[in-house]
């Protein structure tokens, strides 16, 4: 996708999950996806509401209740939000307190997904650096960060269609050696 | 050009000056009585007065500053303009190398007739506040704002300051939804202090502009951070693009502005224009790192011919319809009806080394 980006001006392939990473790399206030942004509450702003009116704050929570594993239900389209099963969910909905995201260098750019936490280890507080997501977002991150900090034409014409940029320009410098 | 002020004849010269309204029926404002050819007359309760109306020019609906006793009438807010800007001061506490408006240590305090002005202003305008440098006279300028909020809030206001007077002081003020919805227009010409506070001409100018940043950021203002180009600070531009994306991401707006050649900038042209077209690579890097931060860029007074394609998604038409022109080399181009154009007292394409009809 880089090169064909590189070649042609006509169109640009645009791969959204590794913009939304730049993105949240580079800009503050960058949190309208709920897939990864911190705090990341859930049921607050976005809710799923299943076809027996049942409320879940995600569509994964709705899917673990359907397979039998875990109700994360949060209400009923006929009672109201169930505020107390609500608040019991928040505990892990951010990575500001985690002992393992506090030395991580992507931090403030990354997010957190409990309900992913408990659909595959069972539980909502494994060590962060064995989750799935962890794993997932670190590679992404490192390759984001590679790309910025790299000299090559092509990464640049791509990071700078991907960001709406005039031109290609070096946004991150590197002050010590990498290797 | 639009005339904004205009010699009048007054049946009471001795009279106090006066803001009224110019209408075909009087209803809130000075009644058209009379219209012999460009002549119009005007009556209202104790007074009547005779104006010269411009060729091609209509004054009904505007509202006028009247002075009876200059034999003057000045267009404060036009009816048909969305550019009204209104001068509170001629005063200031810089002295810019290229200001458009050079200050005046004399001031006039009209707040009483800027609001009665403002009470008059057509639904949803939005005025601008300009000096000098308004904020001199904070408490007024606030005061204004709120007391027009409260009787008139569907108006809007967009005030130029040099955001060096706020003060912690201010936030509870500030964050009262009178003064959180205007638009603050703030300079920042570097990233270097020491050439920011050369081109406003005052020591420590930047030091004390960042303060009232952050503290306009904590009252949540509005705010469009403006950036005239001059030969002085044009290849350190990507550097002030840098400080705006990691310190200054709360504004709304970054403006870039090609320099009006007016006041000071008039007879120092020669050493204060320079020619993006020429070497766009400053321009270019700026604004794509501030983008790339997320921080909107906004390019003002830019020829549409001048950029590469490229920059033009960040044209505006920036010029106040009543000083917009474009070169006599425009008369073909297909692009003025995005062109930003020229201001009236300078239109040379020939300044850029680009420019050509489109």
């Amino acid at each position: 996708m880089i090169r064909r980006n590189a070649q042609s001006d006509e169109a640009v392939f645009d791969e959204f999950y590794l913009t939304l990473a730049l993105k949240r790399l580079l800009r503050a206030g960058e949190d309208g996806h709920i897939d990864l942004r911190s705090p990341n509450w859930l049921g607050h702003d976005h809710m799923v509401i299943d076809h027996d009116g049942m409320l879940y704050p995600t569509d994964e929570a709705r899917m673990l209740a359907r397979t039998g594993q875990i109700d994360l239900s949060i209400g009923h389209v006929a009672s109201g939000i169930d505020a107390a099963a609500r608040r019991a969910l928040q505990d892990r909905a951010f990575n500001a307190l985690d002992p393992w995201c506090s030395q991580c260098v992507y931090q403030a750019a990354c997010g957190s997904d409990p309900i992913d936490d408990i659909a595959r280890t069972g539980r909502a507080d494994p060590p962060r650096i064995d989750t799935a997501f962890c794993r997932r977002h670190m590679h992404i991150f490192d390759f984001a960060t590679e790309l910025l900090c790299s000299d090559r034409p092509d990464g640049q014409a791509s990071i700078a269609k991907w960001l709406g940029m005039p031109g290609p320009a070096k946004l991150i410098e590197t002050h010590h050696d990498r290797a | 050009m639009i005339a904004l002020n205009l010699a009048a004849r007054f049946e009471d010269t001795s009279a106090r000056p006066f803001v009224t309204r110019l209408t075909r029926d009087g209803a809130g404002g000075a009644c058209l009585a009379a219209e012999f050819g460009a002549s119009q007359t005007y009556q209202l309760p104790g007074q009547s007065f005779v104006i010269d109306v411009p060729d091609g020019d209509d004054l009904l609906g505007d509202v006028v500053f009247a002075d009876p006793q200059n034999g003057r009438v000045s267009r404060w807010i036009r009816a048909t303009s969305p550019h009204n800007t209104l001068l509170v001061t001629e005063r200031c506490d810089q002295l810019c190398i290229m200001c458009s408006q050079p200050p005046k240590k004399g001031h006039i305090d009209l707040f009483e007739y800027l609001e009665a002005a403002c009470r008059l202003a057509p639904q949803d305008m939005v005025l601008g506040i300009s000096g000098g440098e308004p904020l001199l006279f904070k408490d007024q300028v606030f005061t204004l704002i709120e007391r027009i909020h409260a009787a008139r809030p569907d108006l809007g206001f967009h005030v130029l300051t040099n955001a060096q007077h706020f003060t912690e002081a201010d936030l509870d003020r500030l964050r009262q939804p009178a003064l959180r919805k205007v638009l603050w227009g703030v300079p920042l010409y570097a990233a270097s202090a020491a050439l920011h506070d050369e081109i406003v001409g005052k020591a420590s100018a930047q030091a004390q502009l960042l303060e009232g940043l952050a503290i306009m950021a904590r009252a949540g203002l509005g705010i469009e951070l403006r950036t005239v180009l001059l030969k002085q600070n044009y290849l350190p531009l990507p550097a002030l693009a840098c400080l705006v994306s990691a310190r200054l991401p709360f504004i709304r707006v970054w403006a870039v502005m090609q320099l009006e050649r007016a006041g000071f900038a008039r007879n120092r042209w020669h050493d204060q224009f320079i020619d993006h077209s020429a070497e766009p690579g400053a321009l270019i890097e700026a604004v794509s790192v501030a983008s790339a931060a997320g921080i909107a860029v906004s390019l003002y007074n830019v020829p549409y011919c001048t950029v590469p394609a490229a920059l033009r998604p960040f044209l505006r038409q920036s010029i106040s319809d009543w000083k917009r022109t474009y070169s006599t080399d425009c008369l073909e181009c297909s692009a003025k009806i995005v062109c930003s154009g020229f201001f009236e007292w300078h239109a040379e394409l020939s300044d850029y080394a680009t420019g050509a009809p489109v």
